[in-house]
């Protein structure tokens, strides 16, 4: 059977994200491209922080960036401070760039060791400028001259995540997907093939399709409660099930980076955006009561709270299978990964993409769906490995919370990268998979996992070798000096259109 | 501390690992020791692929050098079949349009009757079979930026020039293994079953021919002739041209060994695995094992384990992925064939499906390799991407008619490359 129409149900993040992701990749198909959502069901609005590929995917979507940062009150993101996470008064930022000439044979971080040992350098932040950027509140655009240092780093968003997907709906429907009013109230399948046929609305309109997109959230409508997909659940590697989200005042400059802060039964976000500052308060209920999770949250705020409490809950996994029939499962619907590293955006992104490339050209055929599910069961593993690492690598004992993740057993394939790590310093690389080794070396040594050995060849460069390579500290500075205030950056680069906005 | 790093065998692999140690392992390792080096270096050529390029080149072995003393030529790919046969290039084939890979339009075009064989949309693989070569552009609008090359070399004196180089950097030689060897590398020819068998390979060996002191007609491409029962591969280098026979006579089987690094013992080379020939992979091989063995050393007086864990974990799935491509090249492919490997049954599965490439991690192939492979000894996808359905077959036609007609005209232009060779080491001479 031909492809002619897709229905999403749901919009939200995920549903306008895969609106206008396919309404535009899949363009040259002429295909039909509707969006069921009610107005009565709130979404979660994940993923206030993103990662640099979201730049990828508006690109790709032809969107204006100016006018993309104005409409969703966005600022500029070069990374992520930990506070307390390996021990608390810790701090270090996980930044969207490198550490150190990269054209080296041998990796930075074993050399930055030695230099540390020598007592030419404290800080291996100091070889990153997205980091000492960060630190001075500063912001300037990469470059595309591979020989500057200014194209080591690249950058995201910290952005409204309703106002984006109102910006991709007026986008989409722009491009002609129909929206639909309606709340879902039963599903038509084929008795033979089980594959959908209709979404039935409380209105007794009938939304017939030929595939579907569940963005139902965490409710899982087509693929979970359908369909028959079985949640994995990893809540004993990522037991953090509760989340209170709030938003307070600005106050002062914005930063150009997240705040991620260890609290005592998880940790709590900040987001500066350009009008207010989004907060919430990520824990585990086994550990902490909702009530003094809430007082934590509202306690340790900047400024005055302009919003309600807003309670959420959650449980860490995925879906074992995302591709059903003739049903993927995009966003929460998929599975759940909090929101630590800004993965949720990029999840969406992970599985619109894979589906533009998988799309069935003729009937459903099960070697599609089976890549479709090998590519994203990948992304969600090497995710999870990643956040569990934030917690494991700690040596915090100060509540039951971090005595728990510190000594819990961690996925195997996690245990093998921490192992080499520990032993030699050895990050282990892959091809697929979304955090590549700077993200890696920055949660390491910024959570105290020091390797007891290096690379031995770097006990044989000499001592001018490393002072000149000492000599890239001054050029970050030097660059540094030509950098903006984040803040003028922004105004700058879009002020205009976001007073057009406000 | 005192590390001495000993070379077990001979030859050029032997050599390539002294050198290797000493230079890129300069002021870490004080003693390079290559013991039982008068094993006798197989006669033959050689295929440095562009992948080692770089690599050869930290280690003193510029192309210019390569090709100037070691009757090197300049390699754009593999011809398999007479002429015109088909050409695996390094590089690019057509052109991508609406982000789909062009192999899925030429897919439409094989449909409907109106394609040119996939090969004639590569400049690289037109190059390669007129014998023509220039440096490719830098600039990535240009059509002369879409192709890579390699080098082909003489056996024999590049162990000569890899031996002198060696020695100079201060590698000895020695009867028998030191006592206080630190890091052992074994490079001698693996003996007896391979451990772990490559089952979708045929049990045969190279045997070289002879070395033919005819100039090869075409020194831009090796040739790969014959059965798979029996291949006979053609390498040319700048004056002469090396015959190897595959053949099924000393049924040999083809696989690796389980753990390549035990203790302090490091299996690299023909002594980690043994392959047909057909892709020429050995020296590609060997240097990302050596690459992969120096990013990995232990510490002083650290335990092995887990380092040797993570080096058998990446050197053999980077081996087996050579194996998968040497497989589908020698009939892997063909529709009537089962498949064991599961990473070659996925990559067969997917790309007839619908034409979708899959690589994995540590793979020394790149994609375009993959897709050169598969198109030419895979068949062709039971369906294309959707995108790739949009526009109307005419204009698909039309478009890389285009394509392919500006690859013939930039083809003609171009010089063949002895001619090239020949002003290349002229006007390096002179300079």
């Amino acid at each position: 059977m031909q492809i002619r129409k897709i229905v999403i149900a749901g919009g939200g993040t995920a549903g306008w994200m895969s609106a206008a992701g396919l309404c535009r990749l899949l363009k040259p198909l002429g295909l039909e491209i509707c969006l069921v959502e009610s107005e009565q069901i709130g979404t979660v609005g994940v993923g206030e922080a993103t990662l640099p590929h979201m730049r990828f995917f508006n690109r790709t979507l032809g969107l204006d960036e100016r006018e993309l940062m104005a409409a969703t009150n966005a600022t500029f993101k070069l990374g992520i401070e930990f506070r307390d996470w390996g021990r608390i008064g810790d701090s270090y930022i996980h930044p969207f760039g490198d550490y150190g000439p990269v054209d080296q044979a041998i990796p930075f971080h074993h050399v930055w060791h030695r230099m540390k040992e020598e007592g030419l350098s404290e800080r291996i932040d100091d070889f990153s400028l997205p980091v000492r950027m960060s630190e001075r509140g500063k912001f300037g655009f990469p470059s595309e001259d591979a020989e500057s240092l200014m194209s080591t780093f690249s950058y995201a968003y910290q952005l409204d995540a309703s106002l984006y997907a109102k910006f991709l709906r007026r986008f989409s429907e722009a491009n002609g997907v129909k929206r639909i009013e309606g709340r879902i109230m039963a599903v038509d399948r084929d008795g033979e093939s089980g594959h959908i046929r209709a979404l039935n609305l409380e209105s007794g309109e009938r939304v017939d399709g030929d595939f579907f997109i569940d963005c139902t959230g965490f409710r899982a409508l087509l693929i979970g409660k359908e369909l028959g997909a079985k949640f994995v659940d990893w809540s004993h590697w990522l037991p953090c099930d509760r989340a209170i989200a709030v938003a307070c005042e600005k106050t002062g400059e914005s930063l150009p980076y997240t705040r991620a802060t260890a609290r005592e039964a998880g940790w709590q976000w900040r987001i500066p955006l350009q009008h207010r500052t989004g907060n919430g308060h990520v824990y585990c209920s086994e550990f902490m009561e909702d009530q003094a999770a809430e007082d934590i949250l509202l306690t340790t705020l900047d400024a005055k709270a302009i919003s309600e409490p807003n309670r959420l809950r959650f449980k860490a996994g995925m879906q074992d299978r995302q591709w059903i029939g003739n049903c993927i499962a995009v966003g929460l619907s998929s599975g759940f990964l909090e929101p630590l590293e800004s993965t949720s955006i990029y999840l969406i992104q992970a599985g619109i993409t894979a589906f533009a490339e998988l799309m069935p050209a003729g009937g459903i055929d099960q070697r599609d769906v089976d890549e479709f599910n090998r590519v994203m069961q990948l992304e969600y593993d090497r995710i999870r490995d990643f956040l569990v690492l934030h917690y494991h690598a700690t040596e915090r004992d100060d509540s039951p919370f971090w005595n728990y993740v510190r000594t819990m057993s961690i996925p195997d394939t996690l245990k093998e990268k921490m192992d080499l790590f520990k032993s030699r310093g050895v990050v282990q690389e892959y091809k697929d998979g979304l955090f590549l080794h700077p993200s890696w070396i920055a949660v390491y040594l910024g959570q105290r996992v020091m390797p007891e050995a290096r690379d031995p060849r770097v006990d044989a460069l000499s001592k001018a070798e490393l002072s000149a390579m000492m000599k890239e500290t001054a050029e970050i500075e030097r660059l540094l000096n030509d950098c903006k205030g984040h803040e003028t950056a922004l105004a700058e680069f879009c002020g205009q259109r976001a007073a057009a906005y406000s | 501390m005192m590390r001495t790093v000993s070379i077990l065998g001979g030859g050029l692999d032997a050599w390539l690992a002294a050198l290797f140690v000493s230079r890129k392992l300069e002021g870490l390792c004080e003693r390079v020791v290559v013991v039982a080096p008068e094993a006798s270096e197989a006669r033959g050529g050689v295929v440095a692929y562009p992948q080692s390029r770089s690599l050869l080149a930290n280690l003193g072995l510029s192309e210019e050098t390569l090709v100037r003393e070691t009757d090197g030529a300049f390699l754009l790919g593999a011809q398999f079949g007479a002429a015109p046969g088909y050409v695996t290039a390094f590089g690019s084939y057509g052109a991508p349009a609406n982000s789909v890979p062009f192999h899925h339009y030429w897919t439409r075009l094989k449909e409907a009757g109106r394609a040119a064989p996939f090969d004639a949309y590569s400049l690289g693989a037109e190059m390669a079979r007129h014998g023509r070569f220039v440096h490719p552009s830098n600039d990535p609008k240009r059509l002369e930026s879409t192709f890579g090359y390699g080098v082909a070399l003489d056996r024999t004196q590049l162990a000569a020039l890899v031996e002198s180089k060696a020695r100079a950097s201060g590698v000895k030689t020695a009867d028998a293994p030191p006592d206080d060897a630190w890091l052992q590398i074994d490079v001698r020819p693996l003996a007896g079953d391979a451990l772990a068998p490559w089952a979708d390979l045929p049990p045969m060996a190279g045997k070289t021919l002879d070395s033919l002191d005819q100039r090869a007609p075409n020194l831009s491409c090796w040739k790969i002739e014959g059965s798979p029962d029996a291949l006979l591969v053609s390498l040319p280098s700048r004056s002469r041209t090396h015959r190897m026979i595959l053949g099924a006579e000393n049924k040999q089987a083809a696989g690796r060994v389980a753990k390549p690094w035990s203790g302090n013992l490091v299996s690299v080379g023909r002594a980690s695995h043994r392959l047909p020939g057909a892709m020429q992979t050995d020296l590609m091989v060997l240097l990302a094992e050596l690459d992969l063995l120096a990013s990995l050393l232990p510490a002083d007086g650290q335990p092995l384990e887990i380092v040797g864990h993570e080096y058998n974990r990446r050197a053999t799935r980077m081996m087996d992925y050579v194996a998968d491509m040497e497989a589908l090249v020698m009939g892997a492919g063909r529709a009537e064939r089962a498949v064991s490997s599961p990473s070659l049954t996925r990559r067969i599965e997917q790309f007839r499906s619908r034409g979708r490439i899959v690589t994995y991690d540590d793979e020394l192939f790149s994609e375009q390799d993959w897709i050169a492979a598969l198109v030419g000894f895979a068949g062709v996808p039971e369906r294309v991407s959707p995108l790739a359905l949009g526009a109307p077959i005419d204009a698909v036609a039309h478009n890389y008619d285009g394509f392919r007609q500006a690859v013939g005209r930039a083809v003609s232009r171009l010089p063949d490359q002895q001619t090239y060779l020949s002003h290349l080491l002229e006007t390096a001479g002179a300079s």
